[in-house]
């Protein structure tokens, strides 16, 4: 039986949220993010903008945008109802931020064709939600995903089968799944624009070029792709980052917040069932650039205690200057799932205490907020910031995490 | 835009019709006269324990502010979450 996939993209998905809650926002440029766009309305990205673009940028490319800062809990609530009218027409749902892989294949006979299936779920969603959103029907789900993006907003895009190859050979490199920005330069020097460009690399010239990924590669430019959808898929590492409302040099401030950081990161990890192998701080001094350092650890842990030694550790190795921080951030990844804790042989209290302590936090925080226990260390970070059961509204909230 | 985040408890007129529709009519704060909803521009919903929460932004008849009201259905109980304003 041929696959069938389903893309579906929620289009400008914080910025539209934001026009459906304010009608006096329609049809004008909104941006929401501090710092950094974390996203733009179509009206704003006329002007040029994009998400991930530096505010003071976007203010002079676009100086009467409105601009919001965002409210995360709130999005997860649409998402949380688009992704209700995917799980109606498919029985196999991969749930990203604001995107969604339905695997249909097989439902042909009881829903009809895959465009009819795409149509009404865009209708679905626009009924429930008034969001819109971008679909695309392919073979696979790179297939998927590159036909919804071909035509948006509102797109519905099916490449049929067995014209896979012709669907992306035209497109720029870019497009392709596993080409960043690194890969992009070794590309251009190479002179390579086009898949079709790309598709003269043979499998080996790829490995030396990109490792193991590069038979990856090779396989993707020939519209190939075999990863499956995976409903509980494991991330490359969990971030959570901000920066404060003013630079500050004050230790018990800056303390506090890596471990409220830290906390909102191992909640999301334990969540996923998983254990981190290493452990990341990144600072950014409030007169230069950014730093960062990342430890692994002796073995993976869940436990925010053990986590937290090592990311202090990080921090005040990377923390030399007498300068004031303009940000901070904490990255989880190195992930492994299940088996025993790792206990210390002369450790008062044993990781499995610990593991049930914070487990306990986490089915409470799961029910009241985050804001119903908060830790001690995390109480001095937020003395200075407004919350709500959630949590701390933090400058630059991680609204894309 | 300027949002200002106020958590206050209010007194609603609502509707509640069959399948656990609600439909915000009115709603008053303290001290200060009726606002009649003119038109409901979303809701959603969120979850605390096992309770809804029912979220409403909504346009009234006195200012062009857009309210955000929250219906807890634990308490069966109304608040201004937070009003936006232009400028």
């Amino acid at each position: 039986m041929n696959s069938c996939i389903l893309h579906v993209d929620i289009d400008a998905f914080f910025a539209s949220v934001e026009q459906i809650r304010n009608p006096a926002l329609q049809g004008k440029p909104v941006i929401v993010g501090s710092g950094v766009i974390a996203s733009c309305s179509y009206e704003a990205r006329k002007y040029g903008l994009y998400a991930g673009m530096p505010l003071r940028k976007a203010k002079k490319l676009c100086p009467h945008a409105e601009v919001l800062e965002g409210h995360y809990p709130t999005y997860r609530c649409f998402s949380r109802r688009v992704f209700e009218c995917c799980r109606e027409i498919a029985p196999h749902v991969e749930e990203l931020l604001d995107e969604a892989y339905c695997d249909i294949t097989g439902t042909e006979a009881l829903q009809g064709p895959p465009l009819k299936i795409g149509r009404s779920l865009k209708q679905s969603v626009n009924e429930r939600t008034g969001l819109t959103v971008s679909v695309g029907v392919g073979s696979n789900r790179m297939i998927a995903k590159m036909a919804g993006s071909s035509q948006k907003p509102n797109g519905l895009v099916k490449v049929e089968q067995g014209d896979e190859e012709g669907f992306i050979r035209d497109l720029s490199v870019k497009e392709l799944p596993g080409i960043g920005r690194a890969r992009l330069k070794v590309l251009r020097k190479l002179n390579i624009k086009t898949i079709a460009d790309l598709r003269a690399l043979d499998r080996q010239s790829l490995r030396v070029l990109f490792g193991s990924d590069g038979l990856a590669l090779h396989e993707r430019c020939r519209g190939r792709d075999s990863r499956v959808l995976d409903e509980n898929e494991i991330p490359r590492s969990i971030s959570r980052a901000t920066s404060f409302h003013e630079p500050t040099s004050d230790a018990t401030e800056i303390e506090g917040m890596l471990y409220y950081l830290l906390e909102r990161a191992t909640r999301a990890m334990r969540e996923l069932g998983l254990r981190c192998g290493t452990v990341g701080v990144q600072i950014r001094y409030s007169d230069s650039g950014g730093h960062q350092s990342n430890r692994t650890l002796p073995s993976p842990t869940s436990l925010d205690k053990e986590l937290f030694q090592t990311a202090r550790e990080r921090l005040w190795k990377l923390y030399t200057r007498r300068a004031s921080l303009h940000s901070i951030g904490v990255k989880l990844s190195n992930f492994s799932t299940g088996g025993q804790l790792q206990g210390q042989l002369f450790d008062q209290q044993t990781p499995d205490k610990l593991a049930r302590l914070y487990s306990c936090l986490d089915r409470l925080r799961q029910k009241f907020g985050h804001s119903v226990i908060v830790a001690g260390k995390s109480f001095e970070a937020g003395k200075n910031l407004d919350g709500d059961r959630y949590g701390y509204r933090l400058r630059t909230p991680s609204l894309t995490k | 835009m300027q949002i200002s985040r106020l958590h206050e408890p209010i007194r609603v007129r609502a509707d509640f019709g069959p399948g656990g529709v609600v439909k915000p009519r009115l709603f008053k704060r303290e001290k200060m006269e009726a606002f009649r909803i003119t038109r409901v521009n979303s809701k959603w919903e969120d979850k605390e324990q096992e309770h809804t929460l029912l979220y409403f932004s909504v346009c009234t008849d006195r200012s062009d502010d857009v309210f955000q009201l929250c219906f807890r259905e634990r308490d069966r109980t109304w608040w201004l979450e937070c009003v936006m304003m232009d400028g």
